[in-house]
């Protein structure tokens, strides 16, 4: 079935930069929400999802017809979004009060899912937490990334960074592993 | 022993697994950008390469390697334009040619480029943004006309009549009857037809432009063209004059219009 969307898509394909607009105002706010959980700091998401969508414009002449555009969009914005984490090392920078805030004020807005608790220990803990991250190898970060900020299942991570869904169990499971050790060895 | 061991790993798994998804966060609800962003992204995009089969496909590709296409700058009026005029056209329409000295738009409702304009060499250095965005809004607005079913079948029913008052004065040019004036006056009178019909698509055309970019920048953009045109009086058959479109956007009829408007109030 043809949609509107692909007519948008087909337009984009040729150079239509008014098509590629509706596309954008349609994905954005998704994308951009995404990016802003994985890596934090929203002037840094905005780069991400901005980056993504150029990738996406590049790459619009190998898009199929009749796929749809939200999932293809995503896996760019998530590799994306991966590979400027690790060039900037955004997980070296401490996490500041005031991100945590904006998240938690994010929580409330999401009614369901909340962070309790003392907002210091929170900080304390995602210190302990990033401090751990940071030692882990780059593709154990990312498939912990991908797990637990977006969400993905095994499935979808070995599509997003196309290794095997086996290569995906293990290092996820390594990651796991190492960065249990490191927390307790941090606690002890 | 055993037993504890793996209800502590257990333990510490899902522990791990909740300080995890805390530091990640619930999902974000949307996160909308301004429209800053996008004319920032917009500036970012260039051109889209055409998917390479098609390339490879088209035909006319090895004669046409080398002709310019429509330029970014061109590009940018045509999309800027459109979206302040609500209409959504592929920039496959516009073909741009440069060998004019003054600034003319083509618009017709056959073939592949149904907008042609006519630029003077090095149009980028030399036209007016004002001069592009009246050009390219004409085009559209002409364009929008020239679709129009109306406009199409009086086209089509003047064709008809024009080709049969033709074939019928050959025969009676022919067999020497003095009746032929007849299918000679109607010749003429169909040709008057075009004439007025092609002009008053014009100036619909104009009155649409001023409704998309507004009375002063039509007014701005159609005197710049004029100033180039070494002769702005004269017309061409089925069309008006710079002067009189001038005269009809800029002119006394707008102001005569505006003043009955404020005595109403």
């Amino acid at each position: 079935m043809v949609t509107c969307e692909d007519d948008l898509i087909e337009n984009a394909k040729h150079g239509d930069q008014e098509a590629f607009r509706h596309l954008w105002e349609a994905h954005h706010a998704i994308a951009m929400a995404a990016a802003l959980r994985l890596c934090h700091h929203p002037g840094l998401s905005e780069e991400i999802t901005q980056g993504a969508f150029l990738l996406a414009w590049c790459g619009l002449a190998g898009f199929k017809r009749g796929r749809p555009f939200r999932p293809w969009l995503m896996r760019i914005l998530y590799r994306h979004a991966l590979d400027v984490i690790e060039k900037q090392q955004t997980f070296l920078r401490p996490i500041s009060l005031d991100e945590l805030s904006e998240l938690e004020r994010q929580a409330v807005l999401n009614p369901g899912v909340g962070i309790d608790g003392d907002l210091q220990e929170q900080v304390v803990q995602r210190e302990e937490l990033r401090q751990a991250l940071a030692q882990l190898n780059p593709d154990q970060r990312r498939v912990i990334a991908l797990r637990y900020g977006a969400d993905l299942t095994e499935a979808d991570i070995a599509q997003v960074l196309d290794w095997h869904v086996g290569t995906v169990k293990s290092r996820l499971n390594r990651a796991r592993e190492r960065l249990r050790v490191l927390l307790t060895s941090e606690r002890g | 022993m055993h037993e504890w061991k793996e209800d502590s790993r257990r333990t510490e798994q899902s522990d791990l697994e909740e300080r995890l998804a805390a530091y990640y966060g619930p999902q974000l609800r949307e996160q909308p950008l301004s429209s800053a962003s996008w004319e920032y992204l917009r500036s970012q995009l260039g051109s889209q390469r055409p998917p390479k089969r098609r390339r490879m496909l088209r035909p006319r590709s090895f004669w046409r390697r080398g002709k310019p296409s429509v330029p970014e700058y061109i590009r940018e009026t045509f999309f800027r334009i459109a979206h302040e005029a609500r209409v959504s056209y592929p920039l496959s329409l516009l073909q741009c040619s440069y060998n004019a000295c003054v600034p003319t738009v083509h618009v017709s409702s056959l073939g592949k480029h149904n907008i042609k304009l006519v630029l003077p060499s090095a149009a980028e250095t030399s036209i007016s943004q004002p001069e592009l965005d009246v050009l390219v809004a004409t085009g559209l607005a002409r364009y929008l006309c020239v679709r129009n079913p109306s406009y199409f079948m009086i086209r089509f029913l003047i064709a008809i009549v024009l080709l049969l008052a033709s074939l019928a004065s050959i025969i009676f040019i022919i067999q020497g009857r003095l009746i032929m004036v007849f299918p000679i006056a109607i010749i003429l009178c169909t040709l008057g037809l075009l004439h007025v019909q092609g002009r008053r698509s014009i100036f619909r055309a104009d009155a649409q432009v001023v409704k998309w970019l507004g009375r002063e920048r039509t007014c701005r953009g159609l005197h710049a063209l004029a100033d180039r045109s070494p002769s702005p009086r004269r017309g061409k058959w089925g069309e008006p004059s710079l002067a009189e479109r001038i005269k009809r956007v800029c002119g006394t009829q707008v102001t005569i219009e505006e003043d009955r408007l404020m005595l109403v109030r």
